[in-house]
C-alpha cells in the first residue's frame, strides 16, 4: 500500500486505538519513544528525545497540554498486521474535558507506573475517566531495571488503590528497551477493535485542534462511522460550521496525506475553518449531504471558570500584548479576551481561563514566547449580581461589582465536584471541603477500600488551591472533576486592599463575609512579604468598604547608599544604578509605591 | 582649565580581606620598572589632547599603598609631571600612607618631593577591629604616624575610618572618632563597610561564616558618625567626608564635580569632558577610559610607547547628565541650578523635573536657594534616589 494514493480502507478489526496513562517522570514519553523505534516509525537517527510532547513549556513543566496522535504499523507474532494509533492526552484537572475527548477516541489505554514510585496520584483521575469510558486497560509496570525497583509492591498497588487486576501487567523497562515486544503485543490481544456500525452515516470525532497560519484550523479525529474523503462538504455538528475536506491523512509521526479516513480511524483533516473556535474539542464531523441524525456524546462548549486581568507593566507594551493575545487565542479556542482599564495599571485586558494551571500557561507563554513583561491581577470567578432595579449583571471583575446600595443580591457559582480517593483519606478530604463550605450530597463505597464523594461547592473556593490542597491531604491520592452546578445568593462582600490609602483596583477581590477577615489578614501580610522595602513607609490594609478590616506595613528603607565614589567607580556605579532600575521595571508603580508583579496574585500565595 | 591627576600604585604588604581595589600583596615589587612606566604615561599624554595645553592643580597617589615607594621616586614622578603638564603653584598632592609603613625621614622626604597631604588609612582605634580587617598595623602606630607627619611639616592631614564591621558597637565607633581627632588631622573619612564581590569578607559572608550588621544597625552607626565627627570640628561635605571650609579634599571634589581628571598607572580610570561646543550636539559629553588592570602587563604595555589604554566609553549628554547628579548629590552642598545649566545647556528641570519632583514631595531631596540637595534622609537612601536619575 502506497500512502497518498491509498483508496482501501483498513479493515477495523486490524485496528487498535489506544492512549498512554502515567504519572510524570514514569516514563510515558520514553515508553512512547520506544514504540515508535519498534514499529519503525521513527530511525534511531530521527528519534528525538520524547517526540510526542512538542512544547518546550510541556516538557519543562513535565505535562502535557495537547494532544498528539501517532499512527504506527505493526507486525504481530500471530502474522498479522495491525494498525496501531496512539493517542496522548493531557494530565491536568483544567484538561480534564480534553482528556475525556481523547479517551474517548480510544478502546484500550496503557497504564504506566514506576516500579520503585508506586502509583501516584496524577495517574489516578485519568485512570478513572479511562475506566468511566469503558475502556480496557493495560497496566504496565515500568522502569523495573532500577535499584529501587519492587514489582510485587507495585502490583499490589495497582490492585488495592486503582482496583485494577495487576496479574497480567506487563514488566517493562523502557529505557532499556525492555518488554516493548511484550507491550505491543498486549496491546493487540488485549485491546478490542472499533466497534464500527455499517453503512451509517459519517460521524468523526475531535479530540485535538489547532491552528496553522497556512491551512486555517487543522483537527485530529477518531472516525466512529461512515469515511471522510477529501473534497467531502462537512458539518460541525455543535457550531453548525461547514466546509470542504481540503486534505486529511494522519501522522506516523511523519505527516501522510490520504485519500480517506474509515471507520475506526484516526487522523487529521483539514477543511478550510479558519477558527479553533469553529472546530472545537468534542464536536462531531458529518457529511453535510448524509448527516448523521445524533452527534456523538459528550460535548461540552467549555467555559472559562477564572479570571483576571492582564496588564503590561510598562504602558507601552499595550500594543504588543494584545498581539500576542491574538496569536495565543489562535491556538487556544478556550482564552477568552476582552479589553478593560484599571486606575492602577492602565490599559489591558479580562481574560478567562479553565483554571488556575491554564492561566499561568497562558502567562508564561505571554511571557516568554512574545517577551511581554505582564502582570496578572488576582483571578476570580464570574458573579451574578442581581440589583434592585431588576437587573442581572455578570461581574467577573471585582471591581465593577455595582455600589452596595443598588445589590439585590451577589450570587455564586457551585459546582458538583466528585472525588475519588482511597478510604484512609476521606476524613481529611472531608473536612477539606467543609472548610470550603462544601455540602456533601454522597458518599458511595466501591470496595477495594476505595470511596467517591460528591459535594456540592462554591466554585470559587476550589479553583484557587483547592486541588493542591485537596493533593496534600490525601497524600495525592485523591482525584477531582468537577462540572457546573448553578448559581448561588451568598453573603458576599467585596475586598478592598489599600495601599498608602488607595485602594488599589486591580487588588479586590470577592469573599464569603465569614471569610472575609481572615483573608484580609493573609492577603495583608503576603503583600508585606511581598512588597520590598523601599524610599517610603508601605501601609497596606485590607478594607470592606470603608471598614478596614487588617493592615500591616511594610518598614521604609533604612540605608541604601554606597560609601566610597572616586575615579574609577562612577561606570561601574552608573551601572549597579541602571541595574536596579531594570529591576524597576518588572514592578508596577502604584503611587508612589513600586509593587512587584507577584504581589497581584497574593492571594494565590496565600497560605505558601 | 587644570585638571586632575590620579596616580596608581598598586602594590601592598598584605591585601586586606574587604578590599577589592586595584591592588597585589608582594613581599617586593618592581619600583623603579614601575617609575618609569609612570614617566613615560605621563610624557605620551602631555603630548597629545585633551591635556596637553593644561596644568595640573590637584595630584593623588593612591593604591595600593604608596606609601611603600621611596620618596626619590615620588619625587621622580612629581618632576616628570611638572614637565609634562605644569603644577599650579597651589596645587594639592595627596598621598596615601599605611601608618605601616613611614618613619620620620620617608615622611619629611615625601614632603621635600613636593607631596602637601598625607591620607592615612587609621581605620580603627580598636586593635581588635584592625586584626580583623587584616591591617598591617595597630593603634599606637597610627599615633605615631600622625605625630611624624605633623613633625615632618605636614599640615594637610587625613585619616580614613571604617565603621559598620561585624562586632563593632555604636559607642566603639564614637571612641574611633574621638581617638581620630584628638591627632589633629585636618580631614576625616568615614567610610560604611561593604562586602564586595571578590574579597575574602564577601566569600566568607557567603559561606554564612560573616554576617554583615543589619540594615538598622548601620543605619545607627552611619547617624551617630554624622552627628560624631562635625561635632568636632568636621563638617560633613559628602557621603562620607568631613573637614572645615577650605580643608576639603580637592582632588575628590573633581571626581564629585564630573570634571575632567587623567589616571595613570594599573587599572586607573580618566575621564576627560568635551569641549563646550562640541557638547551642545548632546552626543559626545565626555571620554572615560582605563588602563590595563594587571601591573605585569601594565609594565609592559607602557614600556612601549606610554599607552596602557584597555578599555574607553564614549559619554552622551543623556548619560553625563545622570553621572553629574548622582556625583554631585554626594556633596552635601549639591550643585547649584546654575551649574547644571552651563554643563548642558538645558535646565534640571528640563531633563529631570517629572523624576526630582516625587523625591522632593517625599523629603529626600531639597531644593533651596538654587540649589539641589539631599536631605539628611536622601543621604541614608542615597542610591535609591540616585537610581531614579539613571
Amino acid at each position: 500500500m502506497s500512502a497518498g494514493a491509498r483508496d482501501e480502507m483498513t479493515d477495523p478489526a486490524s485496528i487498535r486505538n489506544f492512549s498512554i496513562i502515567a504519572h510524570i517522570d514514569h516514563g510515558k514519553s520514553t515508553l512512547a519513544d520506544r514504540i515508535l523505534e519498534r514499529t519503525g516509525a521513527l530511525s534511531k537517527r530521527e528519534l528525538k528525545e520524547q517526540f510526542l510532547d512538542s512544547m518546550d513549556l510541556e516538557r519543562e513543566r513535565g505535562i502535557t497540554i495537547k494532544a498528539r496522535s501517532v499512527r504506527l504499523n505493526y507486525q504481530a507474532k500471530s502474522g498479522g498486521t495491525f494498525v496501531l494509533n496512539l493517542i496522548d492526552t493531557p494530565g491536568h484537572v483544567d484538561f480534564a474535558y480534553e482528556v475525556s475527548r481523547s479517551l474517548a477516541a480510544c478502546e484500550g489505554a496503557l497504564l504506566v507506573v514506576d516500579a520503585s514510585q508506586g502509583v501516584e496520584a496524577q495517574t489516578l483521575a485519568n485512570v478513572y475517566l479511562a475506566i468511566d469510558h469503558g475502556l480496557e486497560i493495560i497496566p504496565v509496570i515500568n522502569k523495573i531495571d532500577l535499584p529501587g525497583a519492587d514489582i510485587e509492591r507495585t502490583r499490589e498497588q495497582i490492585e488495592n488503590i486503582i482496583g485494577l487486576s495487576a496479574a497480567d501487567a506487563i514488566l517493562t523497562s523502557a529505557k532499556e528497551g525492555i518488554g516493548i515486544e511484550d507491550v505491543l503485543e498486549a496491546i493487540v490481544d488485549r485491546i478490542p477493535p472499533p466497534k464500527v456500525a455499517p453503512n451509517q452515516p459519517l460521524r468523526a470525532l475531535i479530540f485535538d485542534s489547532w491552528y496553522d497560519s497556512y491551512e486555517g484550523v487543522i483537527a485530529l479525529v477518531r472516525v466512529f462511522s461512515g469515511e471522510l474523503r477529501r473534497a467531502m462538504g462537512v458539518r460541525l455538528m455543535a457550531t453548525g460550521k461547514t466546509g470542504e475536506v481540503m486534505r486529511l491523512g494522519h501522522f506516523t509521526p511523519h505527516e501522510r496525506e490520504t485519500e480517506s479516513l474509515g471507520p475506526g480511524e484516526v487522523g487529521f483533516i483539514v477543511a478550510g475553518i479558519k477558527d479553533v473556535a469553529d472546530m472545537r474539542v468534542g464536536d462531531t464531523v458529518t457529511e453535510t449531504s448524509n448527516p448523521a441524525a445524533e452527534p456523538l456524546p459528550g460535548f461540552k462548549e467549555l467555559k472559562p471558570m477564572v479570571f483576571a486581568g492582564l496588564y503590561p507593566t510598562e504602558a507601552n507594551q499595550y500594543g504588543a500584548l494584545r498581539d500576542a493575545i491574538e496569536k495565543l487565542r489562535l491556538n487556544d479556542a478556550s482564552l477568552i479576551c476582552e479589553p478593560e482599564t484599571s486606575q492602577a495599571l492602565g490599559f489591558g485586558f479580562r481574560a478567562g481561563f479553565l483554571g488556575l494551571l491554564h492561566m499561568e500557561i497562558a502567562q508564561e507563554r505571554l511571557e516568554r514566547e512574545f517577551g511581554i513583561n505582564l502582570i496578572v491581577t488576582a483571578p476570580t470567578v464570574a458573579y451574578r449580581v442581581r440589583t434592585t432595579s431588576g437587573e442581572t449583571v455578570m461581574v467577573d471583575n471585582p471591581t465593577l461589582l455595582p455600589p452596595e446600595n443598588s445589590i439585590e443580591a451577589i450570587e455564586e457559582p457551585f459546582i458538583l465536584a466528585s472525588i475519588h480517593m482511597p478510604e484512609e483519606f476521606l476524613g481529611a478530604v472531608m473536612k477539606l471541603c467543609e472548610d470550603r463550605r462544601g455540602v456533601q450530597r454522597d458518599m458511595r463505597f466501591l470496595g477495594d477500600k476505595r470511596v467517591i464523594l460528591h459535594y456540592e461547592l462554591p466554585l470559587a473556593e476550589i479553583v484557587f488551591d483547592f486541588y493542591d490542597r485537596l493533593k496534600s491531604v490525601s497524600r495525592g491520592y485523591a482525584s477531582l472533576d468537577y462540572e457546573f452546578l448553578d448559581f448561588r445568593a451568598g453573603p458576599l462582600v467585596k475586598l478592598d486592599i489599600r495601599i498608602n490609602g488607595e485602594v488599589v483596583d486591580a487588588l479586590s477581590v470577592i469573599v464569603h463575609r465569614e471569610k472575609a477577615y481572615e483573608r484580609g489578614r493573609a492577603l495583608c501580610e503576603k503583600m508585606r512579604e511581598l512588597i520590598p522595602r523601599q524610599m517610603f513607609e508601605v501601609a497596606i490594609q485590607a478594607a470592606i468598604g470603608a471598614k478596614i478590616i487588617a493592615r500591616e506595613s511594610v518598614k521604609p528603607l533604612r540605608k541604601n547608599v554606597t560609601a566610597k565614589c572616586y575615579g574609577g567607580d562612577i561606570t561601574r556605579k552608573r551601572k549597579l544604578l541602571e541595574k536596579q532600575k531594570e529591576g524597576k521595571k518588572r514592578m508596577k508603580q502604584v503611587g508612589r509605591v513600586e509593587i512587584p508583579q507577584e504581589a497581584f496574585l497574593a492571594l494565590l500565595k496565600v497560605g505558601e | 582649565m587644570s585638571f586632575s591627576l590620579y596616580i596608581h600604585i598598586p602594590y601592598c604588604q598584605a591585601k586586606c580581606p574587604y578590599c577589592d581595589f586595584n591592588s597585589y600583596a608582594a613581599p617586593a615589587w618592581p619600583e623603579a620598572d614601575y617609575t618609569q612606566a609612570l614617566i613615560a604615561e605621563l610624557g605620551r599624554r602631555a603630548s597629545e589632547p585633551p591635556f596637553a595645553e593644561d596644568t595640573l592643580r590637584t595630584i593623588f597617589f593612591g593604591g595600593g599603598t604608596p606609601s611603600l615607594f621611596a620618596p626619590h621616586s615620588i619625587g621622580a614622578i612629581l618632576d616628570a609631571a611638572d614637565r609634562s603638564f605644569g603644577i599650579d603653584r597651589d596645587a594639592e598632592i595627596t598621598l596615601e600612607a599605611n601608618p605601616g609603613t613611614v618613619n620620620l625621614s620617608k615622611l619629611a622626604g615625601m614632603r621635600a618631593a613636593g607631596v602637601n597631604r598625607i591620607s592615612f588609612g587609621a581605620q580603627s582605634f580598636d586593635d581588635r577591629i584592625l586584626k580583623l580587617l587584616g591591617r598591617i598595623h595597630d593603634a599606637a602606630e597610627t599615633r605615631e604616624a600622625a605625630l611624624l607627619a605633623h613633625r615632618a611639616g605636614f599640615t594637610r592631614l587625613n585619616l580614613d575610618l571604617i565603621f559598620a564591621v561585624p562586632g563593632q558597637t555604636v559607642a566603639g565607633v564614637i571612641d574611633d572618632i574621638g581617638q581620630a581627632a584628638a591627632l589633629e588631622p585636618d580631614h576625616i573619612s568615614a567610610y560604611n563597610l561593604t562586602f564586595e564581590e571578590g574579597t575574602a569578607f564577601f566569600a566568607e559572608m557567603k559561606r554564612g561564616r560573616m554576617k554583615p550588621l543589619a540594615n538598622e544597625e548601620q543605619a545607627a552607626m552611619y547617624a551617630a558618625v554624622r552627628d560624631e565627627i562635625p561635632a568636632r570640628g568636621y563638617p560633613m561635605y559628602e557621603i562620607s567626608n568631613y573637614a572645615p571650609a577650605g580643608h576639603e579634599a580637592r582632588h575628590n571634589l573633581t571626581y564629585w564635580r564630573a570634571e575632567t581628571y587623567l589616571g595613570i598607572g594599573a587599572g586607573a580610570h580618566s575621564f576627560a569632558l568635551a569641549q563646550r561646543d562640541s557638547r551642545a550636539s548632546g552626543d559626545h559629553y565626555g571620554r572615560r577610559w582605563w588602563n590595563e588592570r594587571s601591573p605585569a602587563r601594565y609594565l609592559e604595555m607602557a614600556r612601549c610607547g606610554g599607552m596602557a589604554e584597555s578599555g574607553a566609553e564614549e559619554i552622551n549628554g543623556a548619560t553625563g547628565a545622570s553621572e553629574f547628579v548622582f556625583l554631585n548629590l554626594r556633596l552635601r552642598a549639591g550643585f547649584a541650578l546654575a551649574d547644571f545649566e552651563e554643563r548642558f545647556g538645558r535646565s534640571f528641570d528640563d531633563i529631570f523635573a517629572g523624576r526630582a519632583a516625587p523625591l522632593i514631595d517625599g523629603g529626600l531631596l531639597v531644593r533651596r536657594k538654587d540649589r539641589v540637595f539631599l536631605s539628611e534622609r536622601g543621604l541614608e537612601l542615597a542610591d535609591s534616589v540616585f537610581a531614579e536619575f539613571v
